[in-house]
């Protein structure tokens, strides 16, 4: 079964976005090509839930494009069809159980035996409430969830913080699985392992964004700046 | 646009899941609360009788020894159930009469002068000894109350004899006082038994057009409804539904679905509650739901609740959003004379009950169960739960975070 994901270019240009007088983001620019892994790296408060939540089109930004797939990705249509969304805090409803939620972000139909739920280990868990569940279950699930569309762009507010090993490994093999496959994730982390899963790292410093590669990103972390 | 609302239909079934999984959790509450409240009572009302707070006044009838007449006269009176409420009358001879209320055992005594019946008859005004214990009781003023009253009755019924007596006497019409009084007592018996063709029919009391019970039987509703079931539902309001919302407003499901679903729930369970509350009380008194039309009004009024959990839920959401929905919610329920007839209030607060939700639920739930629901009123109820609605709307997206 052909599981590859159909995607495109994703091209950021100049965003910004101001809480106040407070200027979060400035003119903020770069490009990915399917099957990368942009990793966003920078201290707490620094912008990159911001960034993050614009690129899912949850907030607009004051100024600056996001074209994915030729598609304009500030019109909602089209960043809810092309991008799934993990914010910090789990979108689930805890008294539910986990077939729940998924019928929730599915439109009502889930098939048990979807491909999502073997990865993230989720099939034996379906008929759990999520009230129930361990950090690292809930935050599985919040991504199955947040990729119900099969969408090619996956952006990820850190999906894996406070989570064990065990869970992290979940996690990253299938952001390595979905990268693989030919789709774009974009996420925020303080995580040295996720680090080296990306293939494009910024840091975010005083609303802007720097190249850096891994080695200097797991300096920044190691010295606390990010 | 399928998919989205397929997606809405979605959201509306979980909403509704949700808010049915959250009923046995304040069921429970409700019913410790409730517990706690007849315990309470309970307690206040045996601690009352055995403190005599509000016992029935022990009151001894002196009659002059063998006058029978009298004491046939004043039997009649005291077997009356309105007396009987009020105290508990009992002959007594002078001596122990007067050693009873010196002990406390006798909160008062009434000596009748001997042949009192033939003084009456005779027009003479022979005074009647009254002697009252300076204990304070609730009974004994309600027996002094009746006394009073009895005493103005009597005074009354004289004045009609003795001025159809006078009459008798302009027009030369031979009819003597003895039987204008049999004539009158007779009438008087005749209407005093069938009085409640006479009392009753048109009730105006510091509750407004309703008794007690009525005004209680409402407050029970409004409390249970807007206080307790709205505490519980603060539940679909809290921080975890607030991002699910967020995320899923950017798959089309907005404010505008979210407090759709919510409303829906919170309505359909309170107008079930209210329904099944006046279902139980009207198997114990007159009052009757089955009506189709009643059933709707219900249903009218509780949508209008509804927006008021959903107004103050939404701006404030959580354990704080809780504790501010109560201490608003009591604060409109104690000024809009929801506790305490809006009669009793301040002059001040007075003023604002017309313009206080309870106030208007209050007028409603009374045309409902007891009349018949104004047209004005449907639309009054309708339009203010509309209005908190929206308003709860906008807060709603004004506290989203930012």
């Amino acid at each position: 079964m052909d599981n590859s994901i159909s995607s495109g270019n994703l091209s950021v240009q100049c965003i910004s976005q101001r809480y106040g007088r407070r200027k979060v983001l400035k003119d903020i620019s770069f490009t990915a090509k399917p099957g990368a892994c942009i990793g966003i790296i920078g201290i707490n408060g620094g912008g990159k839930s911001t960034l993050l939540s614009i690129l899912a089109g949850v907030r607009a930004p004051r100024n600056g494009s996001i074209s994915f797939c030729g598609k304009n990705m500030l019109k909602k249509s089209a960043s809810r069809k092309l991008a799934g969304y993990l914010p910090q805090g789990d979108p689930l409803m805890e008294e539910l159980t986990v077939l729940d939620n998924l019928k929730l972000w599915y439109g009502g139909k889930v098939q048990e035996d979807l491909p999502v739920l073997q990865e993230l280990q989720l099939t034996e868990l379906l008929h759990m409430r999520v009230k129930n569940m361990s950090g690292g279950m809930k935050r599985r699930l919040a991504i199955a969830c947040a990729v119900a569309n099969d969408q090619p762009l996956l952006i990820l507010d850190e999906p894996t913080s406070s989570l064990d090993l065990h869970q992290k490994k979940i996690i990253q093999d299938y952001i390595r699985n979905y990268t693989a496959r030919g789709g774009i994730v974009v996420l925020s982390t303080h995580d040295i392992m996720e680090i080296r899963l990306c293939t494009q790292l910024y840091y975010l410093e005083n609303g802007t964004t720097v190249p850096v590669d891994v080695d200097e990103a797991v300096k920044k972390l190691q010295e606390g700046v990010a | 646009m399928k998919g989205i609302l397929r997606r809405r239909t979605a959201y509306c079934r979980m909403i509704w899941k949700k808010g049915l999984l959250l009923l046995p959790r304040f069921v429970i509450a409700i019913a410790c609360t409730a517990a706690v409240l007849f315990g309470v009572v309970y307690w206040y009302a045996s601690y009352s009788q055995k403190g005599q707070v509000i016992a029935k006044a022990q009151v001894a009838l002196v009659t002059a020894p063998g006058d029978l007449v009298t004491r046939l006269g004043a039997n009649a009176i005291i077997t009356i159930d309105s007396v009987r409420q009020v105290c508990d009358i009992q002959f007594m001879s002078e001596k122990e009469a007067e050693e009873g209320i010196r002990a406390g055992k006798i909160d008062a005594a009434i000596y009748l002068t001997r042949d009192i019946y033939n003084d009456i008859n005779s027009g003479e005004n022979t005074p009647v000894r009254v002697q009252v214990s300076s204990r304070s009781l609730a009974g004994l003023e309600l027996f002094k109350e009746l006394l009073a009253d009895g005493m103005t009755m009597l005074q009354t019924g004289e004045a009609m004899v003795y001025s159809l007596d006078a009459v008798a006497d302009d027009h030369a019409a031979k009819v003597s006082v003895s039987d204008l009084m049999d004539r009158f007592a007779l009438q008087y018996v005749d209407l005093a038994m069938d009085r409640n063709k006479t009392w009753n029919r048109e009730l105006l009391s510091a509750y407004g057009n309703i008794d007690s019970v009525q005004f209680y039987t409402m407050t029970l509703i409004l409390v249970v409804t807007c206080v307790f079931f709205g505490m519980g539902f603060g539940g679909l309001y809290d921080r975890q539904s607030r991002t699910v919302e967020q995320c899923l407003r950017r798959t089309g499901i907005g404010t505008g679905t979210g407090t759709l679903a919510r409303i829906s729930v919170i309505t359909v369970v309170l107008w079930a509650l209210m329904a099944l509350i006046a279902w139980i009380l009207g198997t114990y008194t007159e009052l009757s739901v089955f009506h189709p039309m009643q059933l709707l009004y219900l249903a009218a009024l509780a949508f209008s609740i509804a927006g008021l959990i959903h107004l103050i839920h939404s701006w404030m959401s959580g354990a704080f959003g809780t504790i501010f929905y109560l201490l608003i919610v009591v604060l409109l329920f104690v000024s809009g004379g929801g506790v305490f007839p809006p009669a009793y209030l301040p002059p001040l607060i007075r003023r604002m009950v017309p313009f206080l939700p309870i106030h208007l639920w209050q007028q409603f739930l009374t045309e409902i169960l007891w009349g018949s629901a104004a047209r004005k009123t449907v639309v009054q109820v309708l339009f203010l739960g509309a209005v908190m609605i929206v308003a709860g709307s906008i807060g709603m997206r004004c506290t989203e975070d930012k």
